[in-house]
């Protein structure tokens, strides 16, 4: 029986490395069409994350927030297969996947500043970026909780029987807590129309995810307790990701019950702001960066022939997307006072008395 | 009770006190632990209203004696054949009926309020407390009036206690004299003065229940109460027919309602 | 009219609204087949058949999440915690899911949800599976909680619970499922955030709710004996609360009790008290008595499970001994 513990020292574990950087998708059935759509949605999340970092360290950005750069190809190759009326659910770490749904830049942007004219009206912050007309149902700070509600949405589409799926991502951590496991078995039992994406970016915070898991894949190597398929996946392949998803997503959608599915990636930056990231191998982390998910995509589209001018001018356009949310943000007013009081209850207010 | 002691007063009792303007210093509570209550705080605001509005003067009179308010008798006849036969007995009843009139010009009260009987026995007063809980049999007993004929005072106070402020109604025996009835003068600190004159029997007109007319021996007493300007001629004229009221149907409704 | 059971007002009231509205679902443990532990939704499989009336795994976090995400897309779930003792085991969906999120998504989200839940002791259970937990989530803003003492509440403030649109906490008393009152027949619909007057009165206000209700009741019966005219009042709903009656009631008497089940520290009473102190400050003509538990888990034995509760004897003796200090 392995000890994940015995050897532990803390950041002195093992490096492990991306993989093996080749072409073996480039002939995958995606057209070209769908191949712009990953890689637009790719830049212009990556370009936001950086501006966010910017901004927070122009402290403009309060309190914290965790971003997604080096994790961009599983939102992008996710939301791509989704239907506008599908589901999303995302953890704390949901920029990427809030932008993935169709969300335009300014109002997310505001909402990391606090604005008025934040998604949220300055009510949710980071953690909590909603939006349900676009389908996405919500990011969700408390590891695992957002498993249980997603099964709500999956079991509610069933019951009405729109053909709706609700896609649920997390991350490597999250297998570890119980709220993972009373999900997976209820959304096996009764047959839900839900794909899980664990975002396996290696460690759990700041911890390697291997020291403190029993089984070496954390996501996959649990699958089978709930009598579903073990499914690793190269989270940082577009094509790959946007094929499984896919898959997955027909299987739910037809009725083939819930899928389990793990991305390995990695976070080019530390858990939140406040991390520096320190207790990652100096090896591990030049290598994973140098396996971009963005860097890996575009040196595909252009051995398949996509100009480069083409993919330049997607850059500039997803950077002055950006740079008018900047603008339109931080112009945004402060909430007004009174709105602290609104939504508590579904009349608007938050009266608990007579 | 020493009545310097600092009370603590509740909540209550002061938002009342301020409302109806009395003042809290020096109230003498009959609460527990000797605590103001709010039934003292009333009381001392119903028996000022009272003196005030009740009884129709225009304002209470705490009139010095040099200036002499006029006085007024008015008197009644009442059948009093009913009332069990004895000069103690229908001293006691005449009381009885006076408190239970007492209680019905104050309505609001309330139950820590009750009505002193101050029985004048040869120059000293006796108090009885909670006169209005007594029976008659009790009352009786209570009085222990001689047969030469003390008064009995009648006054209005919180329960367990004195005040200075009380008003008196004295009750006299007129009857020990022979007296048909007299015209007595009001102490300082009287509200009126009601006095009983002698039970005489005589021949009456008796209305029977079916309406008719028939003649019969009654014994009759007078009653003459004499007031000034603390109280209007209504009023009096309403507290002696309560009175009267209660001592002729005495004996008619087994255990009928106070008033 | 006809004698009905709290138990059996608790099927009552969700059947008269799954009836009315095809939305509404049932979800917990032992519901469906077994109609419950309790015996509270016998007869719901039957009617509405499985795909409305689910039995789940022991599961309390994924029953409550699946409530959650279910109100969050369309439908209007009645999910069950069995024992309100286990509120403990997925307070995380209570308080940081279901009470916050309509408000940190600035209003997109709507949850119409009702957790239905056997709450309260005095059934020898055990500390584990005794608790009154009501006051627990009147802590939190976002959930609604109401508190039936009898099965015709029971009908309405379910009903009324179900068709609002906010999660509202249906605390239903274990100690209460025997009782039997008339109901009368037909639809009832109740209102969320309103206390009764269960016996007017002159001389002092007792407060009360779930099961402590009839030892109230009784205790004011006693002390009517001995000359002390208690009003005694169902608060039934802890949010919304219905401070306007009470604070009328306490204008009227001057002198507030409460009899809770919870253990003493921040139970039901004490936001009462408090705005009671305040609000009601000049109409108070003594101290604001909470009896309540002591602060102690509950003991399984009966009889000091029965010591340490409030009775209608402490009660009464309690109030009549402020009333005469």
């Amino acid at each position: 029986m392995r000890s994940p513990l015995s050897d532990h020292r803390y950041g002195e574990h093992g490096v492990v490395l991306p993989p093996e950087r080749g072409d073996r998708n480039d002939g995958v059935d995606i057209d070209a069409a769908t191949r712009m759509r990953l890689y637009r949605s790719m830049r212009e999340m990556r370009v936001f994350e950086k501006r966010a970092y910017d901004l927070f360290m122009k402290q403009l950005v309060k309190g914290t927030s965790h971003l997604s750069l080096g994790m961009e190809a599983i939102a992008a190759g996710f939301g791509v297969a989704m239907r506008d009326d599908d589901y999303t659910f995302a953890t704390y770490r949901g920029h990427a996947h809030t932008l993935a749904r169709g969300v335009p830049m300014t109002p997310v942007l505001a909402e990391l500043l606090g604005r008025a004219n934040g998604l949220m009206g300055g009510k949710g912050g980071s953690m909590h970026l909603t939006s349900v007309e676009h389908g996405m149902m919500g990011s969700y700070a408390i590891i695992g909780a957002h498993l249980t509600i997603a099964n709500g949405a999956a079991w509610s589409a069933q019951y009405r029987r729109s053909g709706q799926v609700t896609v649920c991502f997390f991350g490597d951590g999250t297998t570890n807590i119980g709220a993972f496991h009373e999900a997976l078995n209820y959304a096996a039992v009764y047959r839900l129309p839900i794909v899980f994406v664990c975002e396996n970016n290696l460690y759990m915070e700041y911890t390697s995810i291997s020291d403190i898991t029993a089984v070496p894949h954390p996501a996959a190597d649990r699958a089978g307790a709930y009598g579903l398929d073990a499914v690793v996946i190269d989270g940082n392949d577009a094509d790959e990701v946007h094929l499984t998803a896919v898959g997955a997503i027909d299987r739910a959608r037809s009725g083939g019950g819930p899928s389990l599915i793990e991305a390995l990636t990695y976070r080019h930056g530390g858990h939140s702001r406040a991390d520096p990231g320190k207790y990652r191998p100096g090896a591990e982390v030049e290598a994973w960066k140098a396996y971009d998910p963005l860097t890996v995509y575009r040196e595909r589209l252009v051995r398949l022939g996509v100009p480069e001018s083409d993919l330049d001018a997607v850059d500039a356009a997803a950077l002055a997307l950006v740079d008018v949310a900047t603008e339109e943000a931080v112009a945004g007013d402060l909430p007004a006072p009174e709105s602290a009081f609104t939504d508590v209850w579904a009349d608007g207010g938050w009266s608990w008395r007579n | 009770m020493n009545s310097t002691r600092r009370h603590v007063h509740t909540p209550r009792v002061r938002r009342l006190a301020r409302d109806h303007g009395v003042a809290l210093d020096g109230l003498v509570g009959t609460g527990p632990r000797g605590r103001v209550t709010t039934t003292d705080v009333l009381h001392v605001e119903a028996v000022t209203t009272l003196s005030r509005n009740e009884m129709g003067a225009a304002q209470p009179s705490r009139a010095t004696p040099a200036a002499g308010p006029s006085q007024t008798t008015a008197v009644i006849e009442v059948d009093v054949t009913r009332v069990a036969k004895g000069t103690h007995a229908l001293l006691a009843a005449v009381v009885e009926a006076a408190v239970a009139a007492l209680r019905q010009a104050l309505p609001d009260r309330g139950p820590g309020v009750g009505i002193r009987v101050v029985a004048h026995e040869g120059g000293r007063a006796r108090t009885i407390r909670d006169a209005d809980r007594l029976s008659m049999a009790g009352l009786l007993h209570a009085l222990e009036i001689a047969p030469d004929g003390p008064g009995a005072g009648i006054g209005v106070g919180p329960r367990h206690g004195a005040q200075p402020e009380d008003r008196t109604l004295a009750v006299h025996d007129a009857g020990g004299e022979g007296f048909l009835f007299e015209s007595l003068p009001m102490a300082v600190g009287d509200l009126a003065a009601l006095s009983v004159g002698a039970p005489v029997e005589r021949v009456a007109v008796i209305v029977q229940p079916d309406g008719e007319r028939g003649i019969g021996v009654r014994t009759c007493v007078h009653l003459a109460l004499t007031y000034d300007d603390q109280l209007s001629r209504a009023a009096v004229a309403k507290m002696l027919a309560a009175v009267r009221t209660r001592l002729e149907g005495l004996g008619q409704s087994v255990g009928g309602g106070s008033s | 009219m006809a004698q009905l059971s709290y138990r059996d007002a608790v099927a009552r009231g969700i059947a008269q609204e799954m009836r009315r509205d095809d939305r509404v679902v049932l979800v917990g443990e032992d519901v469906a087949g077994a109609g419950g532990v309790f015996k509270t939704t016998v007869g719901l499989l039957d009617e509405f058949g499985p795909h409305r009336v689910i039995d789940t795994p022991i599961s309390e976090q994924a029953i409550l999440g699946a409530a959650m995400g279910a109100a969050m897309t369309g439908l209007r779930p009645v999910a069950e915690i069995m024992f309100s003792d286990f509120f403990a085991v997925c307070w995380d969906l209570v308080v940081n899911q279901i009470a916050k999120t309509r408000y940190m998504t600035g209003g997109q989200v709507t949850l119409p949800l009702v957790i239905k839940t056997g709450n309260g002791g005095g059934l020898r259970f055990g500390a584990q599976h005794s608790q009154s937990i009501e006051n627990w989530a009147m802590a939190v803003p976002g959930i609604k909680v109401v508190t039936p003492s009898t099965p015709e509440d029971v009908v309405g403030l379910m009903a009324a619970a179900i068709r609002d649109d906010d999660p509202v906490l249906f605390c239903e008393h274990k100690g209460l499922y025997s009782m039997k009152a008339e109901v009368a027949d037909g639809e009832i619909v109740d209102t969320l955030g309103t206390a009764k007057v269960r016996r007017a009165g002159r001389d002092a206000t007792i407060l009360s709710l779930g099961m402590m209700m009839p030892r109230a009741l009784a205790a004011a019966e006693d002390l009517a004996t001995r000359g002390i005219d208690a009003e005694v009042i169902d608060v039934r709903s802890l949010i919304p609360l219905d401070t306007r009656t009470i604070l009328a009631s306490v204008a009227k008497t001057g002198r507030l009790f409460t009899v809770e089940e919870n253990p003493q520290v921040l139970g039901w009473g004490a936001e009462i008290a408090a705005i009671v102190a305040d609000e009601g400050f000049w109409d108070l003509d003594g101290p604001v008595q909470r009896i309540t538990t002591p602060h102690i888990p509950l003991p399984s034995a009966d009889s000091l499970e029965d010591l340490v509760m409030p009775s209608a004897e402490s009660v009464a003796s309690t109030v009549e001994k402020a009333l005469q200090s």
